[in-house]
């Protein structure tokens, strides 16, 4: 049997040797958690509004831009193909109404028990062509409420395409500037601060009333 | 540091069974379901009190019992018979779909609501206006004295886990054992209507 | 461990290792470590047994172990094919319901279902009660009654844009359309402890012209934990559980 003498060594602390690492590990921990993200992106970002593009007071032009998948060929560029949408629209009045005017068909609406009706005027920009279906004019109370931001509810004076101009024909947009009236149901006493307009999101823009 | 061939000792071996063994009985016998950090926030009430559950306001204004629930397009006729709860909803923060619907007897036997006839069994809300709803629920006859129906936001498949963590209601429909009798034996029919605003008076919150 | 490395002198497979004692912490290194002691009884016993054998021996000594190492996992069990009989009027047990078959009919049109020209519609009417305690989808009771086979059945149509190429070589029979007898309407949950009459249709060529039909019913197994599709708790349609004949009635006039 042989015998052996290693010579005696302090050995540095754990946390001298490890140093290094200690420093990266936040890092490591973040890029992790970044990486896992995944569901972040696919589903809640997509699924509502999320990105203010632009924020305006009331009487200015908010820019909005907001790109989307065409399913159904409307714009040029084809079937499936990303299209860029930008408008320009500007909140120019904000009020309560005491009725609501009468539909495209059928009777007119009364305004529910317990509801208010607010009546919000806008003026759009946007180049000839732009797809205009699934707007979403909606309003917004001091306490963060927001009405009017649904998209599966029928629009309440039946009108299919909100946002098309008076007179067109289908959610293409047909003239560089046209005026947009759009109605919401309300909780009275509600205090109205924002309007905020989307087509399904998650870009938005806001206008501070 | 060690190099060469790994050594299996009596030693590893008694810490790696040790572990496994420790392992298995946390995993047997601590509660791992639906116990203590998931449970839903149960807001209980009873027909006709406006409950809040954060995200909206729920009322149930009515309940009927019916052996046959009729709309414009089809009729329908029950296997038991038809237990007809219409509330009332009003969304407080957004864009609301609530899913949650389902009607539980003192066995603990749980019923899900019907789609014929236009019964709804599931409801899009946002705020600005109450939002009436009718649900229809095929029950038996022994389900009728004591059941309670429980609304939500989440749905209540694999054992509730939509509602994990949400607000829940759960409003006692107040039926006797006697009433069920009565219920049960009369041969009523119900009309359904589509969800739509309140048509009488006032609004739910 | 320290290695008590004694040099062995076996038959056969001898190995010599150098003395060497270990402290902890030490480093080891290949030509110095004990071998392992799993190693060491593991080689004692192979050689005690398997040195004085042949080829021939070794081999087969390999196969029984082998057969018999499986024998614990079940590898000798009874293959199940047999299926319980099927008769009209006795209930059974499928799933988390109850099944009474009632009989067999054929119509031309059924509520809202209209075959295509040159078909009929075969239906059978069973009743059904869900005797769990929380509702059950009606499909998962559907998927449990597959298609009578070799009666005329129309399969079911391919996906669209699926090649003919890659289709099967047996068509796929489809999931019966299922509506409740008494309203000829379609429900999409089975509520327990409520019973139903239930009819399954499918769709059945002019051409059959039998007077019985095969009807199989498939036992329906809860998967509680599904690794595979990730579809924890649910019922999984399985072998098949009961086998039977109905015989056909012929609608008289004036029934659905």
């Amino acid at each position: 049997m042989t015998t052996q003498v290693t010579p005696p060594v302090r050995p540095r602390g754990w946390w001298r040797r490890n140093a290094v690492w200690l420093v990266l590990l936040p890092v490591a921990i973040a890029t992790a958690a970044g990486a896992s993200s995944f569901r972040v992106w696919a589903f809640w970002w997509p699924d509502g509004l999320h990105h203010e593009v632009d924020r305006v007071a009331a009487g200015e032009p908010a820019h909005l831009v907001n790109e989307y998948v065409d399913l159904l060929a409307d714009a040029p560029e084809g079937v499936d193909a990303t299209v860029r949408r930008e408008v320009d629209a500007t909140v120019t009045g904000v009020e309560q109404v005491d009725e609501l005017p009468p539909p495209v068909y059928g009777d007119p609406v009364v305004i529910p028990d317990g509801s208010v009706a607010y009546e919000v005027r806008l003026r759009f920009a946007a180049k000839p062509g732009t797809d205009v279906s699934g707007c979403q004019i909606i309003l917004v109370a001091d306490d963060g409420t927001r009405y009017g931001e649904s998209q599966s509810v029928t629009n309440l004076i039946g009108n299919l395409y909100p946002c098309a101009a008076p007179g067109a024909e289908d959610n293409l947009s047909d003239r560089p500037e046209w005026d947009v009236t759009s109605y919401v149901l309300v909780d009275p006493g509600a205090r109205i601060t924002q309007v905020r307009l989307a087509f399904g999101g998650p870009e938005y823009v806001t206008t501070d009333l | 540091m060690r190099h060469g061939r790994r050594r299996i000792t009596w030693k590893g071996t008694a810490l790696v069974l040790g572990a496994v063994t420790a392992g298995c009985t946390l995993v047997a016998y601590v509660p791992q379901d639906v116990g203590v950090v998931e449970t839903p926030f149960v807001v209980e009430g009873a027909v006709g009190e406006t409950l809040d559950l954060t995200y909206a306001q729920l009322t149930v204004t009515d309940v009927r019992v019916a052996d046959t629930v009729t709309n414009v397009s089809e009729a329908a006729a029950a296997g038991g018979t038809f237990l007809v709860v219409d509330a009332t909803w009003r969304a407080a923060q957004g864009p609301t779909a609530l899913l949650g619907a389902e009607v539980t007897d003192p066995e603990g036997r749980r019923f899900w609501p019907t789609d014929q006839a236009g019964c709804a069994n599931s409801a899009d809300v946002q705020p600005g206006y109450s939002w009436r709803v009718t649900y229809c629920f095929d029950l038996p006859r022994d389900a009728l004295a004591g059941a309670t129906v429980r609304l939500a936001r989440g749905d209540q498949k694999e054992e509730h886990a939509g509602q994990r963590r949400d607000a829940v209601a759960v409003i006692d429909l107040g039926i006797s054992p006697e009433q069920a009798d009565t219920l049960w034996e009369a041969a009523d029919s119900v009309t359904t209507e589509a969800p739509g605003y309140p048509t009488t008076g006032g609004s739910a919150g | 461990m320290a290695g008590r490395g004694r040099s062995r002198d076996r038959a056969g497979g001898a190995r010599k290792v150098p003395d060497a004692p270990l402290r902890s912490g030490a480093m080891k290194h290949a030509r110095t470590a004990g071998p392992d002691l799993a190693y060491r009884l593991g080689s004692r016993v192979v050689a005690a047994v398997a040195d004085d054998m042949s080829t021939t021996q070794r081999v087969v000594a390999g196969v029984v172990a082998a057969l018999v190492a499986v024998t614990p996992f079940g590898a000798w069990g009874e293959v199940e094919a047999q299926a319980d009989p099927l008769t009209p009027g006795t209930a059974v047990e499928v799933g988390p319901f109850e099944v009474t078959v009632v009989r067999a009919v054929t119509a031309d049109e059924l509520s809202y279902l209209t075959p295509a020209p040159g078909n009929h519609l075969l239906a059978l009417v069973v009743d059904v009660t869900n005797t769990g305690d929380v509702a059950e989808y009606t499909s998962t009771f559907g998927r449990a009654v597959p298609a009578p086979r070799n009666v005329g059945i129309i399969p079911q149509e391919p996906p669209a844009g699926a090649e003919a190429a890659d289709q099967p070589d047996e068509p796929r029979l489809p999931s019966p359309s299922v509506l409740n007898v008494e309203d000829a309407t379609s429900l999409t949950f089975l509520n327990p402890g409520v019973s139903y009459q239930l009819a399954l249709i499918w769709e059945q060529s002019d051409r059959w012209s039998g007077t019985a039909v095969p009807v199989e019913m498939l036992e329906l197994e809860w998967v509680e934990d599904d690794p595979q599709g990730l579809d924890d708790g649910h019922w999984f349609p399985n072998q098949v559980a009961f086998r039977g004949r109905v015989p056909v009635k012929q609608p008289e006039a004036g029934e659905r």
